[in-house]
């Protein structure tokens, strides 16, 4: 019990930070809705990660016998709903209290609820040709408070009448509104028997690959003309993306530029609030390269600088980098700057007390003479030091096996952001900030968050982030390239939670990121999704045995809190938003 | 485009190191004290110490030691600088005047090293062979000494030790070697490496002793033969030479934090320790002979009494040592050998030392239009307010109360031998009283030859003995032996006497329009020449310009209807230069007086305003007309000598003492609320003296030395942190900062202060629970922990005694403070924020906005709120309660309940820190993300930002110079200008405040405040400046930071770039490599900024520099674009320097 309790403190401080990150005066319903709107638009993207190569025997719209049922029912709901009036039903949905609660952050916090996508998209449907045919039409249904009602009381009886067909009554459902997440057995060490630097050194490309030379670091606010590229996951400066594209697009000499360097942008990173003819992506620099015939070309490239792109400046259609791009696409990129500031006590000169500086037992005197000449108080300057933030974050990894961390601050904190697996706000929020001490302290502000996989379609948990752990030296989340020329962003767990995947297919050892591991495809067991790859050791001295990817397109990260196993109301809302609103562009 | 001049009126008082060596010369004992970018040396005599000599360094200063080369018999001077600028100085002796010259240079960054931890540490060997350092982490750098090299070159020696905690060169070592004390995850080591001078690398070790105490922290390299070194720990004193060990851990020691020490003598058995709670302790080697020579056979120590709290400490000779401080006035001390009470440190002197600078208020406490600086200024025990002023002080001796004086002059009678003066002549509305000095005693007396049922016009001591009285009737010459009449001159007719003006042999007397010329002889008066001007004489004067003579050639007039100055010839009374005063305000006081051989005519007028010309002495010809305003009311001039330089009074409401400096006029307060008569009075008691009558009194008291500063010390014994200002109170609110120790019955004060002795003494009440229940972390304390307590002081603004001290308990701090009249309500609070800081708890923070009301002697709480995080800044915004509160910023409406309610609220800080307000304006402050200019929409009751500065800074302090432009003060010492651009185009640049002028200022400011040091709106300036704005520094220096226009911009930029080639400042750092704006490895030309500080030293050039200085350069005079002459350049110059 004081776990859940602790759990709802989590929940609450956490949202309060995301409240407190973000710009408070978005709290208003259009700003939502625009919100909405953006989530939709990333989710409707015309290339909303595909499944991979593997997937082609996944039925995308696995239906089982309820659905009928809950057409029927969404039906009944709406019809109900014109009847029934406004704050008609009880204290069953909590997260929806107030509409003013549903801000941003709600979004982390979804609850997973286990109906098939499918289902849910045809029951939404019904429901906006419902609103077609009245007055007013999908901007009446849209409209302020009343259309969340009436969503609300639809979800409500949904709720209720899928509940009696499982197991508990949606009434204990609502008196227990957070279990605990799933507990699992205490991890066994993990002991790696396996040379790390192959996954690195995209091995499965074969040995065939040639150097390429320059590294270009360009200056801070310069624009420069560029190859540019879309790709689907959010790449970090420091992180490596292999890929394998037509050996024509890279043909031309870039011009004022040292060595190959092209721009990879992230639609997904689009900022609600931020100007919208804005891409923000990284240079990437190629390191690597070779030919696999059939005229692609495999390339290794790492991701250097953040940048930014006036959609303006954009000159052709760009394309996905992971979709075989047909036709070159160049536009002005501007790089980002990355401000650092040392801790600021460091920059108090102490003088002849610096000997002082790390003797445990002087501690608060010397703090005391760092802050006598200096008006800030001593408060905002322990909050701002990022040395425990550091400190925290490397105990944290440690247990995962992670060693590699970057001392360079400016490295080290995207390297957090990859290894620590922050929410996909978080993420966002990171990458946007200039500020490196910024970004440590919003990578500060996850800490007390417990994390868990879910599946990015049906929100069912798959894995604990505690379980993940580095299969390669860059850490637990690597981008991969398979041989359709698909990257897929990969996190390498230990262990899934139990009975949370299926498996689809044979194992095969063909292109195997892991080379001495074979794949097997697992899908989510409620949704029968691709969420991602077991891998089983074929030779006998590696270890550990079995281990899992996550394809970082199926799955999301949610906060452990988020975790409860009927309380789906407000993802149900959310999607059923999202899907309006997506209907409505 | 955004101009700004920046200035510094006090250098920095923070004494970062010191030593004693010979360097002006073999036999001269010489003290150097580096003060952040200043080295000043010093002579130490038996009388004290003379300052010799003032050097300004382009950068700020690291660490300073000195070397003997072993060929020479004076020491060298070695400074090594912030921005790693090394040199090598030496003073010489040119035709007995001290110039310091570079013997060599460089500069020693490596622009890959990670710099290292806990600053820079630089050791010289005792043979001077070798200089080390610890810049980065993992190097040793060397620069091996060539007696004839002038550039400096590093060398970077792998070291495996990281974390350096102190670095010295053992002493009769073949090859230079160096001791470091290192941390390793093992603990604490010494280490010694022999250095290879030829090959430049580390040899071997020559010794080692692995974990010293975990807490060592010094080494004191022991000089031969003894040789070795001295580890200083926390417990623990360690005596070590690689076979010899010898370990003590004294009782007087213990949990000691010895930072600095000092050998006293040059055989190495006796050295001073100084520690972080200024405590002083003698250090003494006990030694034995052995075959292997002289070796440690025991060590004691001992403590020998209290000093500041020391930075660095230097003996000097005899007995005297001067301790060097940062927290508090430094120190030349004297060792007794006897202990009293319990005490063997005797303190001699205190040198001033402001820093650092927390706060500053600019006051105007006497209405006289000038303000005041008071700083909250010193750290703990040092803690004192200091009040700052410029302008002239009278200590007051006597005071004698006599209402209705008209005039007042001092008078030798019957001894005229003497020096000394024994006669005070006052003169009333149709009488005149005289009064003796006896000693200190006055006693009214009479001169039988004066007319005492008359108003004296004037008196004084003449020629033959002889004195002179004038009334309106009559001129009266009196012997001074007899006190008897021995002759009179009266104006034929019925004529009165209207002025008059002597000397001591010549008398001018006006009646009307008719002007007499009188020459005093012995035993009578002769009327010379007579004559009737155009208008009637307003005032007039006859004071010989050249002080070496009696007599007057030349008589300046100010007349009435025509307004105007005229200057006559003697003995014919001839008019040979007219000057029309503009305006229709009569002159009423005229005075001729030679300041630093330059002549000038002052005049008066009845306005309170003064016109000034440099005046020809042959020709009496009128040049280069000026006005000043000096008070409002007339004004009367008379000279003075002080310190044997001409001074003139300017008796009005706002008395001014106008004096000569750098050939310039300088016009100085007098810290007198109304002066209306004076006269200089040099009497046995009162020697030196001026007697100045106001309407009710005449006071009796001696006129400081002329100087720019006066700086009041008001110790209290703890830290000050803020400081506000409340008129209607007439008091001061101060929070300070009291470390408390926690004892068996709980935590009490260490040492009697401020709070603890206040008049009244009341306790805040516990208000919040602690966070996660029970007891507070102040009350589960350990006996011995250290707590700070936060006292909320009300002072006195006149005696600045403590009327009443709020102690806050443990933890909650005054985390700020301001003074304010809120919406309707007639009364003015002190508004004080507190928080409750738990060390590593930092959330969830609460805190609380408390109202007080200072009346009647009490301090009474009407209102407080609590808020849901540190309140850090607190501004009156339109009768609102304006605060920044952790990342918010709110608005709080003073309601008719008397309650604070909040209006409204902002978040998009980090923490917002320093805030300031301009009508609708909020300029905020991030602790890290630079500035941010908000806007209150009144209607709307909503904040709306308006624009930010993108780049993130550590900031010390913010300011709003004008609707658009903000300077802002970031941490290491820069200083910036960030503009909004309304005329941008798009919404994005809108939302910007770009960085529009930069400079390094080598300080770091943490106070801004709008005010002026000197009067404001005093005569006609030359130099267009726009609002002043006052700082205060970490290293106690005060400067201003002023608006100019373009044109003067580019002028003075172009000055700037002259004097840049021709003044070779010492050490050789370009002065655009020091200003250049540096965060981190970001380098920026300074830009938009003048130096002030640079632009005064061309008034210190020779003539010669100063032309070429001004060859080629071109200003705009009267809307006229000319190439510029040295008179020009000069005087534009010193009329920037009256800003301070």
């Amino acid at each position: 019990m004081d776990e859940e309790e602790n759990s709802e403190i989590n929940s609450v401080q956490a949202r309060d930070e995301d409240v407190q990150l973000e710009d408070q005066q978005s709290q208003g319903l259009q700003d939502r809705q625009v919100d909405v709107i953006e989530q939709a638009w990333n989710n409707a993207m015309p290339d909303e990660p595909s499944p991979p190569a593997e997937d082609a025997f996944q039925d995308p719209l696995a239906t089982d016998g309820e659905g009928g049922d809950a057409l029927e029912a969404m039906v009944e709901n709406v019809l109900q709903d014109d009847t029934a009036s406004e704050g008609s039903h009880p204290s069953s949905d909590m997260s929806l209290e107030s509409p003013g609660s549903e801000d941003d952050s709600d979004l982390e916090s979804l609850p997973h609820w286990m109906i098939p996508q499918n289902r849910l998209r045809s029951a939404v449907d019904m429901m906006v040709s419902q609103a077609r045919n009245r007055d007013g039409g999908i901007a009446a249904l849209l409209s302020g408070d009343n259309f969340l009602q009436r969503v609300r009381s639809m979800v409500f009886s949904q709720e209720r009448r899928r509940s009696r067909t499982s197991e508990e009554t949606s009434q204990e459902a609502a008196e227990q509104p957070v279990d605990p997440p799933p507990q699992q057995p205490p991890r066994p060490p993990i002991d790696i028997g396996f040379d790390t630097n192959l996954p690195a050194e995209h091995s499965y490309f074969g040995n065939h690959l040639s150097r390429v030379p320059g590294v270009d670091y360009l200056e801070v606010g310069s624009v420069h003309h560029m190859l540019i590229f879309l790709h689907q996951h959010i790449l970090f400066p420091g992180e490596v993306l292999p890929f394998m594209i037509d050996g024509r697009m890279f043909d031309e000499d870039m011009p004022g530029l040292d060595g190959l360097i092209f721009g990879v942008s992230f639609p997904r990173l689009q900022p609600p609030e931020d100007n919208p003819h804005k891409l923000y992506g990284v240079t990437c620099q190629i390191y690597e390269r070779g030919e696999s015939g059939r005229g692609l070309v495999f390339y290794k490239s790492r991701a250097l600088q953040r940048i930014v792109i006036n959609c303006d400046d954009i000159k052709g259609s760009p394309q996905y980098i992971a979709r075989n791009p047909t036709s070159k696409c160049f536009s002005k990129v501007k790089i980002l700057p990355e401000y650092f500031l040392p801790e600021p006590l460091q920059t108090v000169d102490m003088g002849s007390m610096a000997r002082f500086r790390d003797i445990p037992s002087m501690r608060d005197k010397y703090r005391r003479f760092q802050l006598s000449t200096t008006t800030w108080p001593s408060d905002a300057c322990q909050e701002y030091s990022f040395s425990s933030i550091v400190e925290r974050a490397r105990q944290r990894l440690e247990s995962q096996k992670i060693d590699t961390m970057p001392k360079c601050p400016i490295q080290l904190s995207f390297w957090l952001v990859r290894n620590l697996h922050l929410t996909e706000k978080m993420m966002r929020l990171t990458f946007l900030t200039d500020s490196v001490n910024t970004r440590l302290q919003l990578i500060k502000s996850t800490f007390k968050d417990e994390t868990l996989f879910f599946c990015r379609y049906c929100n069912s948990s798959l894995a604990l982030c505690s379980d993940l752990f580095a299969m390669s030296k860059h850490g637990v989340q690597t981008q991969y390239c398979n041989p359709e020329g698909y990257i897929h962003e990969t996190n390498t767990v230990y262990r899934v939670i139990s009975h949370a995947i299926g498996y689809s297919g044979e194992p095969s050892t063909k292109f195997s990121w892991f080379p001495g591991y074979q794949w097997h495809i697992i899908l989510c067991k409620f949704c029968a999704q691709h969420v991602g790859w077991e891998f089983k050791a074929v030779h006998p001295n590696l270890t550990p045995k079995v281990f899992f990817g996550l394809a970082g397109s199926s799955v999301r990260i949610g906060k452990a809190s988020e975790y409860s196993p009927f309380n789906g109301t407000t993802y149900v809302v959310r999607n059923m938003m999202r899907m309006i609103s997506s209907d409505m562009e | 485009m955004s101009h700004h001049y920046v200035v510094t009126a006090q250098k920095p008082t923070a004494v970062v190191a010191c030593l004693t060596g010979n360097f002006t010369s073999p036999t001269d004992l010489n003290l150097i004290i580096a003060r952040n970018n200043q080295v000043e040396i010093d002579l130490v005599t038996p009388e004290g110490l003379r300052p010799l000599k003032e050097i300004n360094i382009n950068g700020t200063i690291a660490v300073m030691r000195h070397f003997r080369p072993p060929d020479s018999n004076k020491d060298l001077l070695f400074i090594l600088t912030r921005r790693y600028n090394v040199m090598i100085l030496e003073a010489r002796m040119v035709n007995d005047v001290i110039t310091v010259v570079t013997k060599a240079n460089g500069n020693v960054s490596d622009s890959v090293g990670i710099p290292s931890e806990g600053g820079v540490i630089a050791a010289i060997d005792p043979k001077a062979r070798v200089i080390g350092m610890c810049l980065y982490q993992g190097l040793f750098t060397i620069i091996p000494m060539d007696k004839d090299a002038s550039e400096l070159k590093a060398t970077n020696l792998r070291m495996d030790e990281l974390n350096v905690y102190d670095v010295e060169f053992l002493h009769g070592c073949l090859n230079p070697t160096v001791i470091v004390i290192h941390k390793d995850s093992d603990g604490r080591h010494v280490k010694s490496h022999e250095i290879n001078l030829r090959d430049k690398e580390f040899m071997k070790i020559a010794w080692k002793q692995d974990n010293v105490e975990t807490e060592a922290t010094m080494l004191i390299p022991v000089p031969s033969p003894i040789g070795g070194v001295i580890v200083i720990g926390r417990e623990s004193i360690v005596y070590h030479d690689g076979s010899n060990y010898h370990a003590v851990a004294p009782l007087t020691f213990r949990q000691s934090t010895i930072n600095c020490y000092a050998r006293v003598s040059s055989n190495g058995l006796r050295y001073l320790l100084g520690n972080m709670d200024g405590q002083l302790y003698m250090l003494f080697l006990g030694t034995a002979e052995t075959s292997k020579g002289v070796t440690v056979k025991d060590i004691k120590v001992e403590q020998l009494g209290e000093i500041s709290i020391p930075e660095c400490i230097t003996y000097l000779d005899n007995g005297f040592l001067y301790i060097g401080a940062r927290h508090g006035d430094s120190q030349l001390v004297r060792l007794n050998s006897e202990a009293i009470d319990g005490s063997y440190v005797v303190p001699v002197e205190n040198f001033t030392n402001l820093a650092p600078i927390l706060d500053i208020a600019v006051v105007d406490l006497d209405r006289q239009g000038q303000g005041q600086i008071i700083t909250c200024s010193g750290s703990f025990k040092d803690g004192s307010l200091r009040i700052i002023r410029i302008g002239i002080g009278i200590q007051e001796h006597a005071c004698i109360d006599l209402p209705g004086i008209k005039g007042m002059w001092s008078l030798k009678v019957g001894v005229d031998e003497s020096p000394y003066e024994n006669t005070l002549v006052l003169a009333f509305v149709g009488h005149t009283r005289i009064l003796t000095l006896s000693g200190e005693e006055v006693e009214e007396t009479e001169i039988p030859g004066f007319a005492s049922d008359l108003q004296t016009f004037l008196c004084s001591n003449v020629d033959y003995d002889q004195l002179i009285q004038v009334t309106s009737d009559s001129v009266r010459l009196v012997s001074s032996a007899t006190k008897a009449l021995v002759a009179e001159w009266r104006p034929t007719g019925d004529r009165t006497i209207g002025v008059v003006s002597c000397n001591t042999t010549q008398i001018l007397v006006a009646s009307a329009c008719d002007i007499f010329y009188i020459v005093i002889e012995d035993g009578s008066l002769r009327e010379q020449s007579r004559r009737t001007l155009a208008y009637e004489v307003a005032c007039l004067d006859i004071t010989p310009l050249d002080e070496t003579q009696k007599k007057s050639d030349l008589v300046a007039v100010g007349l009435w209807t025509d307004i105007s100055a005229v200057i006559l010839s003697l003995p014919d009374l001839e008019t040979i230069y007219t000057e029309k005063l503009s305006g229709e305000i009569i002159p009423r006081s005229i005075l001729m007086t030679t300041f630093e051989g330059i002549h000038y005519l002052l005049c008066a007028l009845g306005d309170g305003s003064m016109y000034y010309f440099i005046m020809d002495q042959t020709t009496g010809q009128l040049t280069d007309k000026k006005k000043v305003t000096l008070g409002t009311q007339p004004t009367t001039l008379r000279t003075f000598r002080s310190l044997s330089t001409t001074n003139v009074f300017a008796c009005s409401d706002r008395p001014t003492v106008i004096y000569s400096s750098n050939h310039k006029l300088v016009f100085s307060n007098v810290n007198l609320k109304e002066v209306n008569h004076m006269c200089s009075l040099n009497a046995q008691a009162y020697p030196d003296s001026l007697a100045l009558a106001n309407k009710n009194a005449v006071i009796l008291g001696t006129i400081d030395e002329i100087q720019k500063l006066h700086i009041r010390t008001v110790p209290l014994g703890e830290g000050p942190r803020r400081i506000a200002y409340q008129e209607s109170s007439q008091t001061f609110a101060v929070s300070t900062l009291r470390i408390d120790v926690h004892g068996r019955g709980g935590a009490k004060p260490l040492r009697n202060s401020a709070s603890t002795q206040a008049q009244n003494i009341t306790c805040s009440s516990n208000f919040l629970p602690k966070p996660g229940g029970g007891n507070s972390t102040a009350a589960n304390a350990e006996v011995g922990q250290e707590i700070d307590v936060h006292n909320l002081l009300v002072i006195d603004q006149n005696t600045f005694e403590v009327l009443h001290a709020h102690q806050f308990v443990a933890p909650e701090t005054i985390s700020s403070l301001m003074s304010a009249k809120l919406g309707d309500d007639p009364n003015t609070y002190y508004v004080v924020a507190t928080s409750l800081v738990i060390p590593e708890e930092p959330e969830p923070k609460v805190g609380r906005i408390i109202i007080f009301h200072y009346h009647e002697n009490k301090l009474t709480q009407v209102a407080e709120t609590k808020v849901d995080g540190t309140c850090y800044a607190l501004v009156e915004f339109n009768g609102k309660v304006l605060a920044g509160i952790g990342s918010f910023v709110r608005l709080y409406e003073w309601t008719n309940e008397k309650e604070l309610r909040m209006e409204c609220n902002i978040q998009n800080m980090i923490a917002a820190l320093f805030l300031k307000a301009k009508g609708d304006f909020i300029l905020v402050g991030d602790l890290m993300r630079s500035i941010t200019l908000l806007q209150h929409k009144q209607m709307e009751g909503i904040f709306v930002e308006i624009a930010r500065d993108c780049e993130p800074k550590w900031m010390r302090a913010v300011e709003i110079l004008d609707d658009d432009t903000f300077l802002g003060s970031e941490t290491n010492g820069n200083l910036f200008v960030c503009q909004k651009d309304s005329a941008a185009t798009t919404d994005e640049e809108r939302q910007l405040l770009p960085e529009l002028a930069r400079f390094h200022l080598g300080d770091t400011v943490n106070v801004f405040r709008h005010g002026s040091l000197v009067m404001q709106n005093v005569g006609e300036r030359t130099t267009p400046i726009n609002g002043c704005v006052l700082y205060g520094t970490c290293n106690g220096a005060i400067g201003i930071v002023t608006q100019i226009p373009q044109d003067f911009y580019d002028f003075l930029h172009g000055l700037e770039e002259r004097l840049k080639k021709i003044i070779k400042s010492v050490g050789k750092i370009e002065h655009t490599y020091y200003r250049n704006f540096q965060i981190n490895s970001k380098v920026e030309p300074s830009e938009g900024f003048i130096d002030g500080d640079l632009i005064e030293s061309f008034l210190d050039l020779s003539r010669d520099k100063m032309r070429d200085a001004v060859q080629g350069l071109e200003l705009t005079l009267n809307g006229e674009r000319k190439s510029a002459d040295v008179e020009d350049v000069i005087k534009i110059v010193e009329d920037l320097t009256r800003m301070h």
